[in-house]
């Protein structure tokens, strides 16, 4: 380590001696130490490190630093109460009511002569109230006629959102439908809809009693080897208090006797028990088995117990459904052939139409004035003559519905999928219907009842189209309130509100972003709508509310399940989003089909029907969504032309 | 039947009002034909919101003057035309069956 090392001078006797070293770093370090002599014993060397001394000559300096104090301080500040003293006019009448009869009444004649005391001693003033008057009342009475007719503040009144929009689950209907052709396994869960069929279309009946369901399924390509099934459940004995003996033993006849004998006990508290498990869960009355699944239904609008149907194969039925006797199968009453001239592709939808003149402008009877209207895959909308005792051979007429591309101006044919006809135009021979499409068009078509040679091709309907959904269209309504409003959507999520006579539409909403199945509008208030989505929720509209925002969405969870179908979560707290769990256990797979049908109840105005995978739901509505408020005819109109200002 | 009670009876015979009454300036009904409480009421409270109106309008422009004054409420109708002398309240009730036909 040292390198070098240096003795300094110094005395003999001391010992004490100087060292100098110079280290491998280049510096020098400088000791003084002891050498002891070798007779001590020792022959070590005492090196004191100068080290300290060094550092005790080193300059020093202190200094201080230190932040400035925080001064803390209190205030305090209260709100001064102000009472004024005086009495308020209603304070002296609550005070009256509160006395007794006799006072008030004293207080009343009292006031009122008070009144007409003053009322008399200022009769001299008339010759200053006159002239007074006479400038004053025509700006009174021109503010009183306009306020009669002004809509101004219409909109105020129901954006006033103190009314009870609630949607309370009443029934849930399981289907029945018929077993398995390949398999005969019976019992389990999964037994009432072995095929996994689905709800394809609701139809009420014209009393509002009866519910019919049509089952298919939207998910069958090529050929369909599934079956299909009209189910119709009878809920208005079940609802009147008086005849409930006799329709549960129609409704449960042939259904085992176990079911019969447990609702004949429990009869007389059905009232009540409507929210209870179990209770709420209906069988259908009648089940109708057909060979290829049923794709639409619609009850006839003045028979109760007549429904049309229309099949995947492209046939058309019409069943009389009060001769049916639970399973029985020979309701059917009328059947179209497949010819030529017939759909070749699945009927999407059906109607009746009341048509007062026939072909040759003559006036039906009243029983034979019904024409039932059915649209095809195949784009090909046939009116079939029916009455009773009638069969349906061959259509009366048809069209196809042939329209150029509006992009590429090729002229094809579109396939249909939804049709609606428009409302309150039953004395006219033509009437106008509107249609959807498969490729997403909208047409408004013209039915004018010319009878064409038969062998001739079918003609074109359409007159006029529409703004086109991106996707298919897979619901269209017209307004049962306006002559030309009708609303459409699409698998694009969007619904269009069209007015007949423009391209574009009035108002568009969109919302979700999943697709949209099916939609009505409401029978009893001009501006309310529903529409079903792909994910089981169903979106209610009140356009008087919001052109924006929905004012109720519910949520459908399971598929209703087989056996209990408990209803859980029925909980109804009147919240934005109402969730309802049923069946429990009942196929997880199920969880979120699409609702394909929304149907409000035409009769019985606050009921409203859902169909969610294979269960049927009804739905009792609170009064926002059933009771029309003053002027709202009016409030529609305006809302249109303003909505169509906007654009 | 005066000239005045004419008038009165005039404006009372439109749609829907339930009253029309004058107060003079010293918050007096002084013609009246609703009945007694209602008038009351109104000729106690309505003169001194029309006199605040009145001052509003002409703070914000002295030029300026109130006219008349209309109070939507959820149930009725209130319209006030303030003068100098005296006040012309008449109420309109806003009938929910006369307004749907």
């Amino acid at each position: 380590m040292a390198a070098k090392m240096a003795m300094g001078g110094g005395e003999e006797g001391e010992k004490e001696r100087f060292w100098s070293e110079t280290r491998l770093d280049g510096n020098l370090h400088l000791y003084r130490g002891t050498l002891r002599d070798a007779k001590e014993g020792t022959t070590g060397v005492d090196v004191e490190s100068t080290w300290r001394e060094l550092e005790a000559k080193r300059p020093k300096e202190e200094s201080g630093c230190q932040t400035e104090g925080v001064s803390h301080g209190e205030q305090g500040t209260q709100a001064v109460e102000r009472r004024e003293e005086g009495t308020m006019m209603t304070e002296d009448l609550g005070q009256a009511r509160e006395g007794k009869e006799n006072q008030e009444s004293a207080d009343a004649t009292v006031l009122a002569r008070k009144i007409s005391d003053r009322l008399d001693r200022n009769e001299s003033k008339d010759e200053d109230i006159a002239p007074f008057l006479e400038r004053i009342s025509p700006l009174m009475l021109d503010e009183l006629e306009n306020n009669a007719e002004s809509t101004a503040f219409s909109f105020r009144r129901t954006a006033v959102n103190d009314r009870d929009t609630t949607v309370d689950l009443q029934h849930v209907l399981e289907p029945k439908l018929p077993p398995s052709r390949t398999t005969t396994t019976k019992g389990g869960q999964g037994s009432n809809n072995p095929h996994g069929l689905e709800v394809t279309q609701l139809s009420w009946n014209c009393t509002g009693y009866a519910l019919a369901a049509s089952y298919g399924s939207f998910k069958v390509s090529g050929w369909c080897d599934l079956p299909g099934a009209l189910l119709v459940w009878n809920l208005g004995t079940r609802r009147s208090k008086d005849d409930k003996g006799s329709k549960d033993d129609k409704g449960s006849k042939g259904k085992g006797s176990s079911r019969k004998s447990k609702e004949t006990a429990g009869g007389g508290e059905r009232e009540r028990r409507f929210k209870l498990p179990e209770t709420n869960v209906h069988l259908p009355d009648v089940v109708i088995e057909t060979d290829v699944c049923l794709q639409c239904c619609a009850c006839h609008p003045n028979h109760p117990a007549l429904v049309a149907a229309g099949s995947y194969s492209g046939e058309v039925y019409v069943w009389n459904i009060s001769s049916t006797d639970s399973f029985a199968s020979d309701s059917e009453i009328a059947r179209t052939r497949i010819t030529a001239r017939s759909h070749h592709d699945p009927v999407v939808s059906v109607a009746w139409r009341y048509n007062m003149l026939t072909t040759s402008g003559a006036r039906h009877k009243q029983e034979e004035a019904y024409q039932l209207v059915s649209l095809g895959m195949d784009g090909k909308v046939l009116v079939w003559q029916w009455h009773k005792g009638g069969t349906l051979d061959a259509p009366l007429f048809g069209y196809e519905l042939v329209y150029a591309n509006p992009k590429t101006h090729k002229i094809i044919t579109w396939g249909g999928t939804c049709l609606s006809f428009q409302q309150q135009q039953q004395q006219q021979a033509a009437l106008t219907f509107v249609v959807g499409t498969e490729g997403g068009g909208i047409f408004r078509c013209l039915m004018d009842a010319e009878v064409s040679n038969p062998e001739d091709a079918y003609r074109s309907p359409i007159k006029a189209d529409f703004d086109q959904h991106a996707g298919m269209t897979t619901s269209v309504a017209t307004s049962p309130f306006h002559r030309a409003l009708f609303a459409t959507c699409g698998s694009d999520s969007v619904v269009k509100l069209f007015s007949a006579l423009e391209k574009r539409p009035v108002l568009e909403l969109e919302p979700t972003c999943l697709g949209l199945f099916s939609l009505c509008w409401s029978p009893v208030r001009p501006m309310v709508f529903a529409a079903g989505t792909g994910d089981g929720r169903v979106f209610f509209y009140d356009l008087a509310a919001s052109k924006v925002h929905p004012i109720k969405v519910l949520t459908l969870i399971g598929g209703g399940g087989g056996g209990g179908g408990i209803i859980s979560g029925g909980d109804i707290s009147g919240g934005d989003s109402e969730e309802e769990g049923g069946g429990r256990g009942g196929g997880g797979g199920r969880q979120q089909q699409p609702v394909f049908s929304v149907q409000f109840n035409p009769k019985l105005s606050s009921y409203l029907a859902t169909s969610h995978g294979d269960c049927v739901r009804i739905w009792e509505m609170g009064p926002q969504l059933t009771e029309s408020p003053p002027g709202e005819r009016e409030m529609m109109e305006v809302t249109l032309i303003q909505s169509r200002a906007g654009k | 039947m005066s000239e005045v009670e004419a008038t009165l009876q005039r404006i009372n015979s439109h749609k829907g009002i339930v009253g029309t009454i004058i107060v003079d300036k010293e918050g007096k009904p002084i013609r009246t034909t609703a009945d007694a409480e209602l008038t009351e009421k109104y000729a106690e409270l309505m003169p001194d919101l029309a006199g605040m109106a009145r001052s509003l309008v002409r703070d914000l422009d002295p030029q300026n003057d109130l006219e008349f004054l209309r109070i939507r409420a959820k149930e009725n109708e209130i319209m006030i035309s303030p003068h100098e002398d005296f006040t012309l309240i008449a109420i309109q009730e806003l009938n929910p069956a006369a307004q749907t036909e």
